[in-house]
């Protein structure tokens, strides 16, 4: 039988992980190349709302956990492919071989145009995952893994002795997919247009070139090789090229089961403050374990010698 | 939003008197060899020689057409080659230079001047024009009293592209078949002299509203 056991209700472990988790946020950025276009992000987001369930298990259940997005600008870079006038064959009567013409380009070099819009207000998904409670014991005097990934992620620096930590240890996390709405794919549509009417003068020069392209719709789902939806091919960008959801994943179960204790207990465990010239009267703790039921969390330890 | 400055090719949108005795941007020049043998080929910019080659013809494994760009010359090691009968283009890209090519062969005779395109287009080449500014162009021959209309119209929504040509017949006394000839902002019109001609097409004024629909393609 355990020397000490401590119970924490419900409520208060909701409440704990509550003040945890607004601690979360995510941020990265990068691009990449997709030969004739370019594609990159710069994105920062927290946690809010959810629900916490104990289960009889052993296992907690978080769910709907909302992950707002404070940013989320993704750039589009295009290179407008060449634009040429002439060209063309000529038949011509035998014994002259057809002729044909050379073609003459109206841009001098690969004019490219770039774009960053905010789509922070057009998207929000939620996040569930079922995970256990896991002790660790985080040993003061042993240095800090080198590289630290938990540096960016912790919530409160390193403590200067030793502690008992008990995490939440995600098992399995569900990130809902990106899904942008129609009013993305205008959007982006509408501001490249822009961008592209914007590098060309006015008057009949830009209606060739745009008769040309034959639009800049046009231009725009040639470039990016878009056979549906501007939205979709944006949500599978996000979905699957980025790999943005396993960052997510990622980043959500460091955070939690690394790098950010629920709850830590010192060993030794101070029980009696210094006082009137005495020392402070502190146990250490052995063996302590960590359980859950559906109503409660249970930890139990025993005091050392 | 970022972005970088298109730098248009601007002689392409501003030329608006084309030569065959003076080559410059939207036009070329081709000529045929119809006989094999050793050429020589020199380029003029603004009367000053700027290239000099040899041109071997009835190469089997040649092509048949060679173009080159006046405006991005370099030399060439060896000659260029062409099959017998072949034709050779020149044009110029870009710049607002004027080009002059002459072909000549040396015979036991002397120099034998083949096409000196600062006088005239010898008989049985082609001279064309890519008209891109829209509006009405006259077609003037220095020979003869011929004289032609060109329309050039930007699309109205109708499927348009711009590698067509239309082909013009210039013919004896001057004469050109079509007299007219409707087409695209960025179409060509290529004029295969028949005889001896020197051509040369300007912008005359802006398109009309009212204009008969273009002729896409336009066969002898």
């Amino acid at each position: 039988m355990a020397h000490m056991t401590v119970a924490v209700s419900e409520g208060v472990f909701r409440r704990s992980f509550d003040l945890l988790q607004r601690n979360l946020v995510f941020e990265k950025a990068d691009s990449a190349s997709f030969g004739s276009f370019t594609a990159g992000y710069d994105v920062k987001a927290h946690l809010e709302g959810g629900s916490v369930d104990l289960r009889a298990d052993g296992t907690i259940r978080v769910k709907e956990l909302d992950l707002r997005w404070d940013r989320l600008r993704f750039t589009l870079g295009l290179n407008i492919p060449e634009l040429c006038v002439g060209g063309g064959c000529v038949d011509m009567p035998w014994p002259i071989p057809d002729i044909c013409l050379p073609r003459v380009c109206i841009f001098s070099g690969d004019p490219d145009i770039s774009i960053s819009p905010d789509l922070a207000a057009f998207v929000a998904q939620e996040v569930s995952f079922t995970a256990r409670l896991v002790v660790r014991y985080f040993d003061a005097a042993l240095p800090l893994p080198s590289p630290d990934l938990c540096a960016p992620l912790r919530v409160e620096p390193p403590p200067a002795h030793n502690q008992w930590h008990i995490h939440i240890d995600p098992e399995t996390i569900d990130v809902d997919l990106f899904d942008f709405p129609d009013i993305v794919g205008d959007l982006i549509e509408d501001t490249l247009t822009d961008a592209v009417k914007a590098l060309i003068p006015g008057g009949w020069v830009r209606d060739l070139i745009l008769a040309i392209i034959g639009s800049v719709a046009d231009l725009i789902r040639t470039i990016l090789d878009i056979p549906d939806e501007i939205e979709e091919w944006l949500s599978d960008l996000f979905n699957v090229s980025f790999g943005l959801l396993d960052s997510i994943g990622t980043v959500i179960l460091d955070f939690f089961s690394r790098c950010n204790p629920l709850y830590r207990m010192d060993d030794p465990l101070e029980i009696m403050p210094a006082s009137n010239g005495l020392i402070a009267v502190r146990i250490p703790v052995r063996n302590l374990s960590v359980s859950v039921n559906d109503a409660e969390m249970v930890v139990q330890a025993d005091v050392g010698a | 939003m970022k972005r970088k400055n298109v730098v248009l090719n601007r002689p392409v949108f501003a030329q608006q008197v084309f030569d065959s005795r003076s080559l410059t941007v939207l036009t070329t020049l081709f000529h045929r060899f119809p006989e094999e043998g050793d050429y020589e080929l020199t380029i003029r910019r603004d009367e000053r020689v700027v290239h000099r080659a040899h041109v071997r013809v009835g190469v089997e494994e040649a092509s048949s057409q060679l173009d080159l760009d006046l405006a991005t010359l370099r030399e060439i090691e060896g000659a260029y080659s062409l099959r017998a009968g072949g034709v050779m283009g020149f044009y110029v890209s870009q710049g607002i230079a004027r080009y002059r090519v002459e072909i000549t062969q040396p015979g036991a005779r002397g120099r034998r001047v083949w096409m000196d395109s600062g006088r005239v287009v010898p008989e049985g080449d082609l001279f064309a024009v890519t008209l891109v500014r829209p509006g009405v162009y006259r077609v003037i021959l220095a020979e003869g009293k011929g004289e032609g209309e060109i329309r050039v119209r930007l699309p109205r929504g109708e499927r348009y592209r711009p590698d067509q040509a239309v082909r013009i017949t210039v013919g004896k006394g001057g004469s050109l078949e079509p007299t007219q000839v409707w087409i695209l902002s960025g179409q060509s019109v290529v004029f295969w002299c028949t005889v001896p001609a020197s051509l040369r097409v300007e912008w005359m004024k802006e398109e009309e509203p009212a204009e008969p629909p273009v002729q896409p393609f336009w066969s002898a």
